[in-house]
């Protein structure tokens, strides 16, 4: 009989139920097993075919009872969702390839020297705001030309020409190609657009991955 | 389990828990005193389970209502006493019974007959 209470605890504690109630559900099976005992009858006599499997007897008591603990659900974790991270590596990957992509663009600069005069400013405007002069050594000229198209580092064909006194030194800018330009923005805008759903979704939407997690059954 | 006994596992499954609170409704009990109770009454058995989830249930369902006592110079036990709630239960599922029984004695009171 002790050994069939130690078996119905084992179940109790397998389930969660709170330490207190599980003692006491213990107490009270034990104390009446045990007068039956010494009354003749078997623990079949009490607990009928509930005798014969003493985790089951147990599981039911504590389901009935309602003191069995809401089993934790057992989540995933996120990283190890295959489909998820492969959601989330593309959209960063998307994301800054195509940033880069678009930076390196519009930041080459090549120096070149310039023959010739110092130059003045031959268009109105600044150089644009990404560009950082390379450091050439001494006093030098610094100029910028924007080429309209790659390749293209010759000063008559620049589309814009900065100048300040002194040595002649140049370098270009290399004006982005029309191709890398739209792949750049394409993998950039799949990119964030993926970041931000997945961003929505794990704020939004409940699931295992969420920041909601799905309610327990 | 022959099937006379297990059809009469089956029934007494049933209506077990108003057994249980017409037990108590007569005077307040613990849990094995209720076995022997049912036990003198004819219901030697109590079947699948026996009846201690079944108290259980009608703990949680506010049916019965608990306390602690000693018992005959024995362990403080569990005892369980009928609630207001049972009560009601109680007499709602004896007329339900009874309305099930008179069906099923007209029933089988004419193949009884026959036989």
């Amino acid at each position: 009989m002790d050994r069939f209470v130690k078996e119905c605890r084992k179940e109790w504690k397998r389930l969660g139920v709170p330490d207190a109630v599980a003692n006491e559900m213990a107490a009270d099976l034990a104390v009446d097993l045990e007068e039956a005992r010494s009354e003749g009858a078997s623990v079949e006599d009490v607990l009928g075919t509930g005798a014969f499997d003493p985790r089951a007897f147990a599981a039911s008591w504590a389901t009935e009872r309602g003191v069995v603990s809401p089993s934790p659900p057992q989540h995933r974790a996120p990283w190890r969702s295959p489909m998820l991270v492969a959601v989330v590596a593309f959209a960063v990957v998307a994301a800054v390839g195509g940033g880069l992509l678009l930076g390196s663009h519009g930041r080459t600069a090549v120096p070149v020297p310039l023959a010739g005069p110092p130059f003045r400013e031959v268009m109105p405007g600044r150089p644009p705001a990404f560009f950082r002069p390379p450091p050439f050594g001494g006093p030098q000229t610094r100029c910028t030309i924007h080429s309209p198209m790659p390749g293209q580092v010759t000063a008559p064909r620049c589309e814009r020409l900065w100048a300040v006194p002194g040595p002649i030194a140049g370098f270009v800018v290399r004006a982005p190609s029309l191709a890398g330009n739209r792949a750049g923005w394409i993998l950039f805008v799949v990119g964030v657009s993926g970041i931000v759903v997945l961003t929505l979704m794990w704020w939004v939407v409940p699931g295992p991955w969420s920041r909601r997690r799905s309610a327990s059954p | 389990m022959g099937t006379a006994q297990g059809r009469r596992s089956q029934l007494l499954r049933g209506v077990l828990d108003l057994c249980l609170l017409a037990v108590v409704e007569e005077e307040p009990a613990y849990g094995y005193e209720m076995t022997k109770r049912l036990k003198a009454r004819g219901l030697q058995t109590v079947g699948e389970g026996s009846i201690y989830p079944l108290l259980g249930r009608l703990e949680r369902e506010g049916l019965v209502d608990t306390y602690r006592a000693a018992s005959d110079g024995g362990p403080p036990r569990k005892y369980y006493r009928m609630s207001r709630e049972g009560r009601r239960e109680l007499e709602a599922g004896a007329s339900e019974w009874r309305a099930a029984r008179d069906a099923i004695d007209a029933v089988l009171g004419l193949i009884q007959a026959e036989v």
